[in-house]
């Protein structure tokens, strides 16, 4: 972006954090990367991330892919900054356009991943309490399933209705018109 | 981190994050699957996720009027706000609870508000957004230096809101009178969307008198707490610029519903020029983006519209047909917004509704709802009862009874609590 390499930028790049996965792999992030996550911003304002920020619930393999989505939409933060700040001519929104373009093309090649990486990215977005991952992971869930009948529900996630039939006939009745 | 795990959610996937995708799925969806499983069933029910998963229509705020002196019965509410100048009368309020519940969901009395707020007998329901409703106090119609009350019945949090800063004045006895742009009538919207902000959002359209088609307007934000004067951003504007103001159009008709949807209220005005009705959206500025032609109905000579509101994501309208010897009413919805195509999803007489075949006068029922979820309008046979007209099967209901009736706010809750509502009963 053509605002990178302001003052503040620079301090936010020097600054290093080292999260820990629960297979202990090491990965080396910017502050401005890891404060996406809200659960670690806290943890640095409260100075307890000296030595590194162990994750024990989340693996190598999904804590990159976390770290990938917080890289991208960390420069695309950065660079929303900058534009509105001090630049509105045409050419800088071209630019932005452009830059939002990308990120929701990034964004959807990300969900392209099979049903149980969906699953922990979810329970890392919410564990790292990233609202953008959240939602973006839970609303490719929620499209999955909205339309299905509890029938094709039971079926994609493999559950067994333990509902008596008199209990699944009560619920029928209050919300019938749910099933029209 | 531990999750309780629960027989039958889905596995490997914890209630918190269930609650959030299940936040995202339209309530219909959401509905059906209390079937899948005694836990999703569980999930759903449960008081403290209930508030975080969509809501749908529970019933009317029913407003009966009564005038002071008056005992109460035998108003039938004939008389429109403004028709009784000089004589005061105040609303009562029941609630019409559709799901038939033993508790009540909400107090239709409003006591969580009279019993803190000394001196305030009564309130009226001006209007509702999202689970908040915005009321006026006081027993007078025409004492406004009140101000206003933002509320959640469900949470029974509340905000008051100043008088916009417009005083009513009785209207001059003759042309040309010096006070003539004086304003004589108030509209006033409520804008909530708690998915884009906690903040409220009010707009006053004020009809001045003398000047039939002039338009006024006054907003208001929760987020900055004051009233902003928009009616002279607005006349610059209409010289040319792409949001012309409303007051090139005409009047607003509020009694006939308005819809809050793409981040825009809409509502219905008549353009006296044309002598036409159009569906105006504005946005919380009170910014003019579209106008909508009212659809055409070919095959009936005498149009008129109805209703305006939304359903499934959708704008939808309502609109009646009179011919010399019966009255049906079209209900339409806009697919395609962008696009302004109108599909007619049904037609239906007088007769399918009431049982009699002509209705003659316009004010014999009113349009009180479009089901946001479903395939349902409500309508209030006055004198008689409020029906619900079901579009796939034709099926006519009795919603209520009662035959006293005035006004009617449909309701959907928003069971989240608010700091933007700061006071709590």
């Amino acid at each position: 972006m053509a605002s990178a390499g302001s003052g503040d930028e620079k301090a936010a790049a020097a600054a290093m954090i080292t999260l820990i996965s629960s297979d202990n792999e090491k990965f080396e992030v910017t502050e401005a990367t890891a404060t996406l996550s809200q659960t670690i911003r806290h943890m640095i304002e409260d100075g307890c991330t000296d030595g590194g920020v162990p994750l024990p619930n989340v693996t190598s393999k999904i804590l990159a892919r976390v770290i990938e989505y917080c890289k991208k939409h960390a420069t695309a933060a950065a660079g929303e900054e900058g534009s509105s700040s001090s630049f509105s001519d045409a050419a800088f929104l071209e630019v932005d356009r452009a830059f939002l373009e990308e990120l929701e093309e990034f964004d959807d090649a990300f969900l392209e991943v099979d049903r149980a990486t969906l699953f922990d990215l979810i329970l890392a977005a919410n564990y790292l309490d990233i609202k953008g991952l959240l939602n973006l992971t839970c609303q490719k869930v929620a499209d999955s399933v909205k339309g299905k009948t509890p029938e094709q529900i039971r079926e994609m996630y493999n559950i067994v209705n333990d509902l008596t039939p008199e209990e699944e006939a009560e619920i029928r009745r209050e919300t019938q018109w749910a099933f029209e | 981190m531990d999750f309780p795990k629960r027989d039958g959610a889905v596995a490997g996937l914890p209630d918190d994050p269930l609650v959030e995708i299940l936040s995202r799925v339209p309530v219909k969806s959401l509905c059906r699957f209390k079937c899948v499983s005694k836990g999703w069933r569980d999930l759903i029910s449960d008081p403290l996720h209930r508030r975080k998963l969509p809501q749908t229509l529970e019933g009317f705020f029913h407003g009966i009027r009564r005038k002071h002196g008056e005992i109460h019965r035998g108003e039938g509410g004939d008389v429109g706000d403004g028709g009784c100048s000089g004589c005061s009368y105040w609303f009562d309020y029941v609630f019409i609870d559709m799901m038939g519940r033993s508790v009540p969901l909400v107090d239709p009395s409003f006591s969580f508000l009279t019993e803190e707020l000394p001196g305030l007998e009564h309130v009226r329901i001006l209007h509702s957004c999202n689970g908040l409703l915005l009321l006026r106090h006081g027993p007078d119609p025409y004492i406004h230096t009140l101000g206003y009350v933002v509320c959640n019945p469900a949470t029974e949090e509340w905000v008051a809101v100043p008088n916009s800063g417009w005083e009513y004045s009785d209207p001059p006895e003759r042309d040309g009178d010096k006070d003539s742009v004086r304003y004589i009538s108030e509209y006033t919207f409520l804008i909530f969307d708690p998915a884009v902000s906690s903040h409220f959002r009010l707009l006053q359209f004020l009809h001045k008198i003398g000047i039939l088609n002039e338009v006024g307007l006054r907003t208001y934000s929760s987020e900055t707490g004051v009233w902003t004067d928009r009616s002279g951003e607005l006349r610059s504007l209409d010289q040319g610029g792409q949001s012309p103001q409303l007051g090139s159009f005409g009047s607003v008709s509020s009694s006939l519903g308005s819809a809050f949807i793409n981040g825009m209220l809409h509502f219905i005005a008549n353009h006296i020029q044309k002598d036409q009705e159009l569906i105006v959206a504005v946005d919380w500025e009170g910014k003019t983006h579209e106008v909508i032609s009212w659809p055409q109905f070919h095959g009936c000579s005498r149009s008129e519209p109805a209703f305006v509101g939304q359903s499934q994501g959708r704008l939808c309208c309502i609109s009646e047909h009179r011919d010399h010897n019966s009255t049906q009413i079209t209900i339409w919805v806009l697919e395609d917004y962008e696009k302004e195509e109108w599909i007619m999803k049904d037609r239906v007489s007088s007769f399918q509704l009431f049982g009699s075949v002509k209705w003659l006068f316009h004010f014999d029922y009113i349009v009180v709802a479009i089901h946001p979820d479903r395939n349902l309008i409500f309508v209030y046979h006055r004198g008689q009862k409020l029906i619900s007209y079901n579009m796939d099967n034709k099926e006519v209901h009795t919603v209520s009874a009662l035959v006293e009736g005035y006004e009617w706010t449909p309701y959907v809750p928003y069971l989240s609590e608010s700091p933007v509502l700061s006071k709590k009963h």
